[in-house]
Parts: C-alpha cells; sequence; structure tokens
C-alpha cells in the first residue's frame, strides 16, 4: 500500500495549478493557489463559504477565466493567463472535456428524461458514438413504424365501443414502453452509467420525479459520460436533504474504488476525511494548509484550520 | 339573406385566416431574431433593437399599417399599380401583403420581448451545464434552452395569439377586404345589424378553437416541469 503511494508521487502529476488568481470587481477571491494532482487520486477542498473554493473548481472547468497562473493537464498547459492562448469556443469546448463537473444544484435538463440527460452530450459529440447511436437509431425506426401501424388498426377496430379517449391513452402507453425499450438500446453506454449508480429502474423518468438524492446521481452519470480525466463535486451534498446525503457519497465512493481522479469541495467533514488521498484547506483565496486527511484533519498546523475544524465539529 | 352573407363572409373570413396565419408564421421565427439581437453582447445592435421594439410598441397598429401601405409610394416612387404587377397580384392583394407587412413587424416586437423574458428566465445553472458538457452555442440553445422557453412563455404568446384575431379587422383600414369590413359593408347597404354580431361570433369561435389548441400544447408539456 505504501509502496503503491509513492510510486504514484513519482509519475507526472495528471493536474498542476500554478499561482491562480482571479478577482470579482475590487475582491480578489483566489490569491494565489498552487497544486498538484495525481492519476487516481481524490483531492478534497474544504474550507469557509466565501473562501474561493466553488470559484477554483469553476476556473478549472473554464466558467470563469481566470486573471493569473497556469493549468495544465497530462503535461498539456490549458491555460496560461501570461500567454496569449487561443480562448476560441471550439479550443475552450475541447479544454473543458479534460474536466466533468456535478453541480450543488444539480442542473439537470428537466425536459430531458435521465437516460437523455446522460446520453446527449455524448450524442452531440459526434464521431463514432453518434454514428453507432444513428445506426442504431435506423434500425429501431422501423420496429417503431410497424408498432404504430399495428396501434393504429387496433385503435380503429376498438374506437367506437370503448371511450376513445381512454383507448388512445392507453395505446400511446404502449408505445411509449417501446420506445423507452429502444431508448435504452440505442444509448448502451448511457444506460450502464444510470446502473452504475443505482438508477436502472428510473432510466425514464424526468428530473422532477426524482429525489434530490437520485438526481445527483444523475448528474454525476452525465458528467461521467464524457468521460473527463478529472470529475470535480461542487458541494454536491448540500442542496440535498440529510437522509439523501449518503446515496450520493456512497457513489463517489465506489467511483473511488475505480481509481477515478476527483477534485471534491465538500463540507462533508467526515467523507471527505475518509475519502480523499489529499485535503487542501483554502480560505480567504489562498491554500491554508494542504496534506494528508491525517495531516490535515489530525494534527492541522494553521491556526485558521484548527478554528474552521473545531466550529465544524461544534455543529455536530 | 343569410346565404348571401354566409358566402360574402367565407370570402372575408379567409382573409382573416390568411392574415392571421401569414403573420404568425413569419412573425415567431423573426421575434427568436430580434429577442437574440436585443441580448447580444454587440451593443449598438442590442441598442438598435430596443429602439425598434420601443418604437413598434409605441405607436398604433393602425398607423403602422398605413405607414407601411406609404412607404413604396413616396420612399421609392413605386407606382401601388406597377408594384401589383411586380407582384403578380391584384390592388386588394398587394393591399393584404403591405397589412401582413405591418402585422409582422408588430407581431414580432412583441413576442420577441415574450421571447427574450422567456429566455432570460432559464437559470443561468442550465447554461452552465451545457458549457460543462461541452455542448456548442447552437446546441445549447436549440436543446436545452429554447425547449424550455417554449413551455414558459405558451401563457403569454396564447394572449399574443388571441389578440392577433382580433387585430387582423385593422387591415380594413387600407381596405382589405376581411372579415370585419365585409360585415360592415352589409350593414351599410343592407340596413340589417346582425350581420355585425355574426361576425363577432366568428371571431370568438376562431378564438375558442386556439384557445382548446393551447390547452391541448400546455397539457402536452405538463410532462415536466421547470
Amino acid at each position: 500500500m505504501n509502496d503503491e503511494k509513492t510510486f504514484k508521487s513519482d509519475r507526472e502529476p495528471l493536474l498542476v495549478v500554478k499561482d491562480l488568481r482571479k478577482s470579482f470587481g475590487e475582491t480578489q477571491v483566489l490569491k494565489g493557489v498552487s497544486f498538484e494532482l495525481h492519476k487516481g487520486e481524490v483531492l478534497s477542498i474544504i474550507g469557509p463559504s466565501g473562501g474561493g473554493k466553488s470559484t477554483l473548481l469553476r476556473c478549472l472547468n473554464f466558467l470563469e477565466t481566470p486573471e493569473g497562473g497556469t493549468i495544465a493537464v497530462g503535461g498539456e498547459t490549458l491555460f496560461d493567463a501570461s500567454a496569449k492562448i487561443s480562448d476560441k469556443e471550439s479550443d475552450l469546448r475541447t479544454k473543458r472535456l479534460h474536466f466533468g463537473l456535478v453541480f450543488q444544484s444539480f442542473n439537470l435538463f428537466p425536459h430531458y428524461n435521465a437516460l437523455e440527460n446522460v446520453a446527449l452530450a455524448p450524442s452531440l459529440q459526434g464521431g463514432d458514438y453518434r454514428k453507432k447511436r444513428r445506426e442504431a437509431k435506423k434500425k429501431n425506426a422501423a420496429l417503431l413504424a410497424a408498432k404504430r401501424r399495428q396501434l393504429r388498426i387496433r385503435f380503429f377496430a376498438r374506437w367506437l365501443h370503448e371511450n376513445p379517449f381512454k383507448l388512445w391513452d392507453e395505446l400511446s402507453a404502449e408505445l411509449q414502453l417501446l420506445k423507452h425499450e429502444l431508448g435504452a438500446q440505442e444509448n448502451p453506454e448511457a444506460a450502464q452509467l444510470l446502473a452504475r449508480v443505482g438508477l436502472a429502474d428510473k432510466m425514464y423518468n424526468y428530473p422532477c420525479e426524482l429525489s434530490g438524492g437520485q438526481q445527483q446521481r444523475v448528474a454525476i452519470a452525465r458528467a461521467l459520460a464524457l468521460k473527463p480525466d478529472i470529475l470535480c463535486f461542487d458541494e454536491p451534498t448540500s442542496a440535498l436533504d440529510p437522509e439523501l446525503t449518503g446515496e450520493v457519497l456512497k457513489v463517489i465512493k465506489d467511483l473511488k474504488q475505480e481509481d477515478t481522479t476527483m477534485i471534491i469541495v465538500t463540507h462533508e467533514m467526515e467523507f471527505a476525511r475518509h475519502v480523499s488521498d489529499k485535503v487542501l484547506f483554502v480560505s480567504g483565496g489562498i491554500i491554508e494548509e494542504e496534506g494528508s486527511p491525517e495531516e490535515v484533519f489530525g494534527s492541522p498546523k494553521s491556526e485558521k484550520t484548527r478554528a474552521f475544524l473545531s466550529k465544524m465539529e461544534e455543529k455536530i | 339573406m343569410f346565404a348571401e352573407v354566409l358566402e360574402r363572409f367565407a370570402e372575408g373570413f379567409g382573409y382573416t385566416v390568411g392574415l392571421f396565419a401569414v403573420t404568425l408564421v413569419a412573425a415567431i421565427p423573426l421575434g427568436i431574431i430580434v429577442a437574440l439581437c436585443s441580448i447580444t453582447k454587440f451593443k449598438p445592435i442590442r441598442w438598435l433593437t430596443k429602439v425598434f421594439i420601443w418604437v413598434v410598441r409605441g405607436t398604433p397598429l393602425l398607423l403602422q399599417i398605413i405607414v407601411v401601405t406609404f412607404i413604396p409610394s413616396t420612399v421609392f416612387l413605386l407606382a401601388n399599380k406597377d408594384l401589383a404587377d411586380f407582384f403578380g397580384v391584384s390592388i386588394v392583394g398587394l393591399n393584404f401583403i403591405f397589412a401582413a407587412v405591418a402585422f409582422i413587424i408588430n407581431y414580432s416586437a412583441y413576442f420577441a420581448e415574450i421571447f427574450r423574458g422567456g429566455i432570460e428566465g432559464i437559470p443561468r445553472g442550465q447554461h452552465e451545464a451545457a458549457q460543462v458538457l461541452g455542448m456548442k452555442r447552437g446546441q445549447t440553445f436549440f436543446r436545452i434552452i429554447l425547449p424550455q422557453v417554449v413551455k414558459r412563455i405558451l401563457a403569454p404568446i396564447s394572449n399574443e395569439v388571441i389578440t392577433l384575431v382580433k387585430d387582423t379587422s385593422l387591415a380594413r383600414v387600407i381596405g382589405v377586404t376581411e372579415l370585419f369590413m365585409v360585415a360592415y359593408n352589409v350593414v351599410t347597404t343592407e340596413a340589417i345589424i346582425w350581420p355585425l354580431f355574426f361576425a363577432g361570433l366568428y371571431y370568438l369561435l376562431f378564438n375558442g378553437i386556439l384557445t382548446i389548441l393551447f390547452h391541448a400544447a400546455e397539457k402536452k408539456l405538463s410532462y415536466y416541469k421547470v
């Protein structure tokens, strides 16, 4: 175990962030943040509200443009404030795909069901996925047309004998069922991802029909669908009822088992302590303290960290 | 008498429905474009669009119809007769085109404001989620934003559409023989009053059908909540 860890840190880091700076108007939110992350590691970022944790994540995902510093993934510099790196929309898009982001407020697309939420982005990326999906769709279109024909015949055979509105609803429900079945066939990867987060039976539910925890799990599957190098979580359980946080945290733990590289901004101290390989305490726009969970939680060096941690403990 | 009125009404109602349909089909896409122009980051366009909306919404539609009618002859010095020949229509047909242009411009401004409200009402998180998932701007707009906007604006749009049905009667000011003009002509020439109310019944029924359609659309979109 120990040997493996040293081996990990000997390799080139996957993510290198150097001296990241960002201000909104007069307020400096990030005052030079630098850290490294290796492949397969989990990094937790803790700290008081307004300390710059979320801004840091948003900078990594290119939702905000930093004023200073560099971001490099796998040796490739994605962002360098001092050099003029292309900020064309198309370039930005490819850079973003190195990162996935799970939002505090889920931000699922309400007009798509869970499966469509997960499958949409990969299908818009084009390439192989799109081609496969189109072929599957073509094959299924014939099936659907045949079903429609059959239902139409049944409708006209029976609509004078029973309530036509009810009959119509009944038959459309049957068509919907087939559509669902074919939907999973057309998007096998998305269906698999949803099964992985434990939502195989909720694939065709719309976000408004899901609980907060289920919505957040769909959001995680959606972020995974693009196979990002690093998956970021922005307080993934803060908008959830306490009894629902467990199911989301369990999914994140499972992801760690599969060696997913993750950055997690969280207020769940116990969780951060157990799941992370590395913890950053960010406050006032700088990294106050960094180290292994044992170091940061067990014997914090910084006064601020100690004060924050004891405050969090008081809450419990 | 009744049969004769019915016959004349049929033609008038044809113009009414025609003007309604043409306006709707053209003003909605135009309204989307105007709405996008009014929220673009490029300031001169945004400013121009705001002025356009201000002028169009701030002056009577009746005046706009008349202005559109007079523009070719006063600004471009084109006789209406030549213009009608050019388009291959009669003078009445040309007037119909003038009215349609005025209606399209007017309604695109109203629709644009509704669309703008709808687009700006979509939470930032939806844009951000789409961005993070690597979607292009067009993809984000058409796949994520627009479908949600449609649901949000259905009620205000239905209001506007129902107003449009009744507003078509303004086209008579430039001699488009739409339903109301036909009815009024019957009233003045035959010295009877009931065709006026009968025409009202046409509008009422037409709007009744539209109300049912909008209700059905709302129901169809009720499978999700925003």
